[in-house]
């Protein structure tokens, strides 16, 4: 009965549907792995919404360099500072579409490993706070 | 009758004879005289309307106006007026307004599922701080048109807060380089009037808090940007 009422009482209103607004989570990740294909680092970021916004992440990977994400709503660029790697660039295009690139790494010691940047990563829960 | 009409030409040959009665009479100049310019201690008080113009930073599309709409102003200028004519003091400013015209923040910031719960905070406040000089050009009329010069630090902050705890706030921070007034007082106990002011900075620094995740990072691509002020303002000690 209560039910039937509330849904009288949205039809007449017509506030049944509508958005409640707010930004939609879009994650971007990066990782490192090793020849194996063992992982050895990753990052995970929320890109931001507002214009003018940037974020700026790093995470050290034991082979001695780092992975380092910069981004704003509309691109994101990876960069492995300390290796021999090509900078992962997407644009607003490839975000929307669902970004993934990756490079193979040579680190300092003559080491090889891969770069991956991709959208859709899950968030460690010290990152979501 | 006749006892009042004697006692007021008593009166009035009294302050014939007495002659620092009639100095007295001279010197008390007329209800509607100006007030005479004053120096020491001076206070203004304003508020009005300011707009975004410019750019906020040299990034495609990235106008002021995309990030902040219309703002009001609250502010208080403490000085003094080192001359008649020179007021020199420190001014304080914070503007509140709703996100700007950019589309995708917009959508974002518009709460339209009815459920009469506002489900989405957007807002944005600016905050200028520095010292100002301004000259009267008639410190001592009833009233005294004025020109200002200012410089100093600001921050525009935006944020948005939903109900599902997603929040982000973005500060964009920089110099102010030429904060230039313009506008007259009408001089009573307390003086009044209106006001322009043309408020030109530039952006240096960005610092977002996107959850728990913060940076803060130069802008390598600077730009102008204004933000013009039309307002009334109160005088204290004018």
């Amino acid at each position: 009965m209560r039910q039937r009422s509330a849904l009288v009482l949205c039809v007449f209103l017509g506030a049944c549907g509508g958005d409640a607004g707010g930004p939609r989570p879009v994650t971007i990740g990066a990782r490192v792995t090793d020849e194996n294909d063992v992982e050895e680092a990753k990052l995970c970021i929320r890109l931001p919404v507002l214009l003018g916004s940037r974020v700026k992440e790093q995470r050290d990977v034991p082979a001695g360099f780092r992975i380092e994400m910069s981004a704003a709503r509309d691109w994101v660029e990876v960069r492995f500072p300390g290796a021999d790697a090509e900078v992962l660039r997407g644009n607003e295009s490839a975000l929307d579409g669902g970004y993934s690139a990756e490079t193979p790494i040579t680190d300092e010691a003559g080491g090889l490993h891969t770069g991956y940047a991709f959208t859709g990563c899950a968030l460690e829960p010290d990152e979501t706070e | 009758m006749r006892r009042g009409l004697l006692s007021v030409a008593l009166g009035l040959a009294t302050l014939a004879m007495d002659p620092r009665a009639a100095r007295a009479v001279e010197a008390t100049p007329p209800i509607d005289a100006p007030r005479p310019a004053k120096t020491g201690f001076q206070a203004h008080f304003f508020s009005g309307v300011a707009l975004p113009a410019g750019k906020a930073t040299g990034e495609p599309g990235d106008a002021l106006g995309k990030r902040y709409a219309w703002q009001i102003p609250f502010g208080v200028d403490l000085g003094g007026k080192l001359t008649r004519s020179v007021y020199l003091g420190g001014y304080l400013v914070i503007t509140v307004g709703s996100e700007g015209s950019d589309r995708l923040v917009e959508a974002l910031c518009d709460d339209d599922d009815q459920d009469w719960e506002n489900d989405v905070r957007c807002s944005a406040v600016n905050v200028r701080l520095g010292v100002e000089t301004e000259y009267g050009f008639d410190p001592g009329g009833h009233v005294n048109p004025w020109l200002g010069y200012g410089f100093g630090m600001e921050a525009a902050v935006q944020s948005i807060h939903d109900a599902t705890g997603y929040g982000e706030n973005n500060t964009a921070s920089g110099i102010t380089w030429a904060q230039l007034s313009g506008g007259f007082d009408v001089r009573n106990a307390v003086g009044w009037g209106p006001f322009l002011e043309l408020s030109l900075g530039r952006y240096m620094t960005t610092r977002t808090e996107v959850g728990g995740q913060h940076s803060t990072t130069d802008i390598d691509e600077r730009a102008f940007h204004v933000w013009a002020t039309l307002g009334m303002r109160l005088v204290v000690r004018p």
